[in-house]
């Protein structure tokens, strides 16, 4: 047996921590000490396995399976920013890590940052060597992470795109706990950027399949009603024991105060509509609007997360069919834009953060009413590019054609970022609020957002760090300082 | 271009007030009548007509929607008030000081002077003494922090840029243009931005500029007011101008 802890996010007087129990077959009983001291904490998730034993193969008998057994524990009653050593005892196996509480409040301008990474898009088989995990690791003292927000195909179930997939569960179950297993446990690649900083993860379409829940042509498994059923069962058993930010869930977003800023984190993936009627559920919606109200009441600064971007505009049926429908296509979609207009309304400015276009971008949306700053997004994609069957070969032979006459390319599998529409949500908000991109990033990389309060201000920018061997190529890009002001 | 909003007030703030140079009177006198008398920090604005000073106010132009030159050049903190009001010590960023640069990484810039510096009212005709609703002592704890911390802001990079600008180095361009703060101002807002006030509510970035201060001081009241906070307070004498000679027609614009 071999046990893993990973911090996850929580208020700032809390503690919140991942356990994994890897290569078990049962439940153990579980002894916690917090800095050297027994301490029995909450449990979010009570220890179980992440395939129940009606996802094992037929005829297996539950008690000789060695799977993954997870849970989530709650400490509560600590003093924020501080460092709390937590180790767990099972069956004479012990793990141990060290992890930060939140601060309850963002530094004044000379007292340091608050910290936010920003990952997306992690393909392992493309991160052999586990660099990702090595650069974060290696972040300087002062750009060390707080909190990591983790937004979207965190694993990329549906792949490898070549191979035949068996339609049945216990088998599909089993192939997802590999891939979790590959990101999620040892001390090298994605699991060094889950021991970070406290995290969060959101899901997007790889946490299940391409376009999910819609059929993906390249998915067999999608193309059928049972298949998707199947394949749907296994993927939420898989995404509830690693991913899940418990206490949160579809119908509860995960919602965290570091004051003055408030975030909202939506799962607007998991229980999507097949007929596109909705991205969240009637209860995350409520919860949305109640939020929009306090922030607003208490003048929090608004972070709005998701797994794809709100800038984004509809695509149409035969590009959504095949590639990814985007969150204007889900009838919800204007009712979220006028929610978090409410923000410019009341002189609030929104951060918009995202991931999953394989690129990353700042933009700036100015309210055309007051011409202040009304909204940022910043988007950051991949951490490592997902394999693209035929692209990439035609691009390595491009590359390296290029390579020849002198113009070596960098990052010849990657695309330069998209320019945001000239107008954000046209449809919903007509022409109010005017785009203007600050910066593109091409490359896998990620994103350090850093926060100051300056007066009644709160000052951020934005640190793109390239996940990359060269040193040419992987000198970080500051975009910013901006300034976040109420009006 | 450079990221500045204008403030929706339609009136300049009652709290700042003109009061002119008496007859022969230097700045040091004009300063003495004055000198607020409450516990606020103290920032001084000033508007000199050196070629150096000249540079500044022209490269300040297009913070004005107007497009004409600042009437400021400089802008600094002043220490406790000490009853020879010209010892009173002035901490500032200059680009041309009267002790000459020195060595100035270990300090962020940052320089001590004396009020007297600028008693001149001929090498200083426009002056402007603004209280800063934040008790000195917490601004003089944050200046002290801040030659600490070149990552927050870079000082030594903006002296370089900028003198680089001023004496026509090259193909310097104006670093405004490009969210470059004039040193003085850049750093008196993140001195007050640590203690707690927002000094330039125009800005949307750390470019500030002595013109930016005193927008905020003549136009951004309601934003003070609106935040529950008391505004920027002083007085002030700009009768010294490089405006141009010849008016253009037609165009009916607030002065600011």
């Amino acid at each position: 047996m071999h046990i893993e802890l990973h911090p996850r996010a929580a208020p700032a007087k809390t503690l919140r921590v991942w356990l994994g129990l890897f290569d078990t077959t049962t439940v153990r009983p579980l002894r916690w000490f917090l800095d050297g001291v027994e301490t029995q904490p909450q449990s979010l998730r009570p220890l179980s396995s992440v395939r129940s034993d009606a996802m094992l193969p037929a005829g297996a008998n539950p008690s000789s399976v060695r799977r993954v057994f997870s849970g989530v524990y709650e400490f509560g009653g600590l003093r924020p920013d501080t460092v709390y050593n937590v180790t767990v005892h099972a069956d004479g196996v012990s793990g141990a890590t060290n992890i930060r509480t939140l601060p309850e409040h963002i530094p004044a301008l000379l007292d340091g940052t608050f910290n936010v990474l920003l990952v997306s898009c992690y393909h392992s088989h493309e991160d052999a060597a586990g660099l990702a995990g090595i650069i974060v690791s290696r972040l300087p003292a002062s750009a060390k992470p707080h909190l990591s927000l983790l937004m979207g195909d965190q694993v990329y179930l549906d792949l490898p795109t070549l191979q035949n997939f068996s339609g049945e569960e216990d088998w599909l179950a089993m192939k997802f706990e590999r891939d979790y297993v590959t990101n999620w446990r040892g001390d090298r690649g994605y699991a060094k950027i889950l021991a970070a900083a406290p995290s969060v993860c959101v899901s997007d379409d790889h946490e299940y399949w391409n376009n999910f829940p819609h059929p993906s042509p390249m998915i067999g498994n999608s193309l059928t009603a049972s298949g998707r059923t199947r394949w749907r069962r296994a993927a939420t058993a898989l995404q509830e024991g690693f991913q899940r930010p418990y206490p949160a869930s579809p119908e509860q977003p995960f919602m965290l105060e570091v004051q003055p800023l408030s975030f909202f984190i939506p799962d607007q993936r998991s229980e999507r509509a097949e007929d596109r009627s909705r991205a969240m559920t009637t209860q995350a919606i409520e919860m949305m609007k109640s939020w929009v109200e306090r922030s607003i009441r208490l003048r929090h600064y608004p972070v709005f997360v998701t797994g794809q971007s709100l800038y984004a505009t509809a695509v149409g049926s035969l590009k959504g069919a095949v590639a990814d429908y985007e969150l204007p296509n889900y009838a919800d979609y204007p009712f979220v834009m006028r929610e978090l207009a409410k923000f410019a309304d009341a002189g609030l400015p929104l951060l918009c953060l995202t991931g999953d276009v394989h690129w990353g971008r700042v933009t700036r949306t100015r309210d055309v009413r007051t011409q202040h700053p009304a909204m940022y997004e910043i988007i950051s994609s991949p951490s490592s590019l997902v394999t693209t069957v035929g692209f990439d070969q035609v691009s390595a032979i491009t590359g390296w054609f290029s390579s020849l006459f002198g113009k070596p390319k960098a990052w010849p599998r990657h695309s330069d970022a998209e320019r945001p529409p000239d107008f954000l949500a046209s449809d919903v908000l007509a022409e109010r609020f005017r785009n203007d991109m600050l910066h593109g990033q091409r490359g896998n990389h990620v994103a350090l957002l850093q926060f100051a309060r300056n007066g009644g201000a709160l000052d951020f920018r934005v640190t793109y760090v390239p996940i990359s061997k060269d040193r040419a190529i992987g000198k970080p890009s500051v975009v910013g300082p901006f300034q976040l002001r109420q009006q | 271009m450079i990221n500045i909003i204008s403030s929706t007030a339609t009136k300049a703030s009652k709290g700042l007030k003109k009061n002119a140079r008496k007859p022969g009177e230097d700045n040091l006198r004009w300063f003495e009548r004055n000198y607020p008398n409450d516990e606020t920090a103290v920032v001084v604005l000033l508007g000199g007509v050196s070629p150096a000073a000249f540079r500044l106010r022209v490269a300040q132009s297009h913070v004005r929607h107007t497009l004409d030159p600042s009437s400021w050049s400089h802008a600094v903190l002043l220490g406790e008030r000490q009853s020879d009001i010209g010892e009173t010590v002035v901490y500032e960023i200059s680009l041309e000081p009267a002790a000459g640069m020195g060595f100035p990484a270990p300090t962020n810039g940052l320089q001590e002077a004396v009020l007297k510096s600028y008693a001149s009212a001929a090498e200083y005709p426009n002056i402007a003494i603004l209280g800063v609703p934040v008790s000195l002592s917490e601004v003089l704890h944050s200046q002290e922090r801040f030659r600490m911390q070149r990552a927050v802001l870079d000082t030594v990079d903006l002296m370089l840029r900028w003198l680089a600008f001023v004496w026509g180095a090259a193909s310097a361009g104006n670093p405004l243009l490009e969210n470059h703060g004039i040193p003085s101002a850049a750093m008196l807002d993140v001195v007050f931005g640590a203690a707690g006030f927002d000094l330039t509510p125009g800005l949307e970035s750390r470019a500030s500029c002595p013109e930016a201060i005193w927008q905020s001081a003549k136009w951004w009241h309601e934003y003070y007011e609106k935040q529950n906070l008391p505004a920027l307070t002083g007085v002030f004498f700009d009768k010294h101008s490089f405006l141009p000679t010849v008016e253009q027609k037609a165009t009916r614009t607030r002065k600011r």
